[in-house]
């Protein structure tokens, strides 16, 4: 390829590049959501503390006992760490238990102390609140009763939202439809079972927490993870007639065309220019 | 190649013939490549490149605490009026709010003001738990409409809804701009574990043909 040419091509190249990453709209990180539980029976209340991994002051969730679920928070894309001490421990003792949880846009995770207090871990675990299908709901089990270590999950209707899941899991998510049930939890291996209410609405995500109370039965707790609307509509919305927009591609069309022409020709020209000596 | 030597005040210039054909050639190459780098620039689907193409834009907030503390549904909603305002100040937005639906085929009616902005009533309330959506016109067919400086907006920027007596504000988080083929309808409607909200207008290249834009551009939010 001749010097000229070459030159006029880098130099095109370059207010090419310029020129396109400015006509880019902005962008940026998406949210994602973390939420803390404790959800071990025989460990006392801790201090919960959360931090990004840049070093930045935790935030503190004082005395979190079991059965205690907070609200989610809304995070930044990135890597945070979760650390537990005993309740009124001081900041500066090692922590209890930590781990790390990695937030990604849109994704949503329970931070949950798990297990009997001899077993106890961390665990981060992922909710999955995509879009049900049209129509229904999704439900799912998060077992931390150790009173009852097997238990199955009914409906009223009969249709079943968990079999067998085990102290210290969560179950996958089952689809229902929406309505006022009535859920029937059935320890493995006992005469009785417990009845709770729950009201799922369409486009709903539900968790059923199935805890021990203090007098040796269960205690259930149906938390709204998320809701969406009960009806969605399909695809994007037609919202402009256009009348801005011919001016906007013409003008960018020809500053871009100028932009070329003109670097073009001055790369090409410097270059001629240099080679006009005499041989 | 023809090689032409001539007399240029007493010394011997030697140059190729066919230089001058060359390089109008290459400025209409140059030319080509200039007008095919416009439509790709204007075409260009943010959402879909892969990260290491991403512009010299801001690049992902690194990690920290929380960027907006959680406040309760509870503590707002249900008992409010339907949302009859939107603000955005960083934009000079203050617009009435109308009430839009689906329509036959199951999309998303716009608003028939273009000047007004329009909650799609059958989703989420701005301010009850999920996503609650507010999509307006981006011009008319003479000029700018409700939301036209939307493409302005950035990330930590408010915006507020009027609801009777309480006025609920939320910060964006992110702004994307998506072919209406490829809708995100999950990002856009699905559930979310606390009170959010999306901002619709249109974007992209506009077809003549169909009248329509080929983009829609989604601002998030969450309630702060």
């Amino acid at each position: 390829m001749s010097r000229t040419l070459r030159a006029s091509a880098l130099s095109a190249a370059a207010a090419l590049a310029f020129v396109a990453t400015a006509a880019v709209p902005a962008q940026a990180a998406a949210v994602g959501y973390v939420r803390l539980a404790h959800l071990s029976p025989d460990t006392p209340a801790v201090d919960v503390y959360l931090a990004g991994v840049d070093g930045s002051s935790p935030k503190k969730f004082p005395a979190v006992g079991y059965g205690v679920v907070s609200q989610y928070l809304p995070l930044s894309e990135g890597t945070y760490a979760v650390a537990m001490r005993g309740a009124g421990a001081a900041e500066s003792t090692p922590p209890v238990l930590s781990t790390q949880v990695t937030v990604s846009g849109g994704g949503a995770y329970t931070v949950a102390g798990v297990g009997r207090n001899a077993e106890l871990g961390l665990k981060v675990i992922g909710d999955d609140l995509g879009l049900p299908s049209a129509g229904k709901a999704k439900v799912r089990v998060v077992q931390a009763s150790v009173k009852a270590p097997v238990i199955d999950v009914t409906t009223s209707s009969g249709a079943t939202i968990a079999s067998g899941a085990a102290f210290a899991t969560t179950t996958p998510y089952q689809e229902v439809n929406p309505g006022a049930w009535k859920l029937k939890l059935q320890p493995q291996g006992a005469t009785t079972a417990t009845e709770v209410a729950a009201d799922c609405a369409a486009g709903g995500v539900y968790s059923v927490l199935v805890l021990d109370d203090a007098s040796g039965g269960l205690k259930v707790e149906v938390r709204t993870d998320a809701k969406g609307g009960a009806v969605v509509p399909a695809g994007g919305v037609d919202t402009g007639a256009g009348g801005t927009a011919h001016n906007r591609t013409l003008l960018i069309s020809a500053q871009v065309a100028l932009a070329v022409l003109l670097t073009a020709g001055m790369g090409a020209w410097l270059v001629r220019r240099r080679r006009r000596v005499v041989v | 190649m023809t090689v032409v030597a001539e007399r240029d005040k007493g010394r011997v210039v030697r140059h190729r013939g066919g230089r001058l054909r060359r390089l109008i050639i290459a400025v209409v190459v140059l030319l080509v490549v200039g007008l095919a780098g416009t439509a790709w620039a204007l075409r260009k689907d943010p959402a879909s490149s892969p990260p290491a193409a991403a512009p010299s834009s801001a690049p992902p907030s690194t990690a920290g605490p929380l960027t907006a503390t959680v406040v309760s549904p509870a503590a707002t909603a249900q008992d409010l009026p339907a949302p009859e305002r939107v603000r955005i100040g960083a934009i000079g937005v203050d617009a009435e709010l109308e009430q839009i639906d689906v329509g036959a085929g199951g999309t998303l009616t716009p608003p028939t003001d273009f000047h007004r902005a329009g909650w799609f009533a059958k989703g989420a309330a701005p301010g009850d738990l999920g996503p609650a959506v507010i999509a307006g016109h981006v011009d008319t067919r003479e000029g700018p409409a409700v939301f036209f400086r939307l493409r302005d907006l950035k990330p930590g920027d408010t915006i507020e809804v009027v609801r009777g007596p309480k006025t609920l504000s939320f910060q964006i988080t992110a702004t994307e701009s998506f072919a209406k083929t490829a809708f995100p309808t999950n990002k856009v409607y699905g559930p979310t574990p606390v009170p959010e909200l999306r901002l619709v207008t249109c974007g992209g290249d506009f077809d003549d043909g169909t009248g329509h834009y080929a983009d829609n551009l989604i601002i998030y939010a969450v309630m702060v």
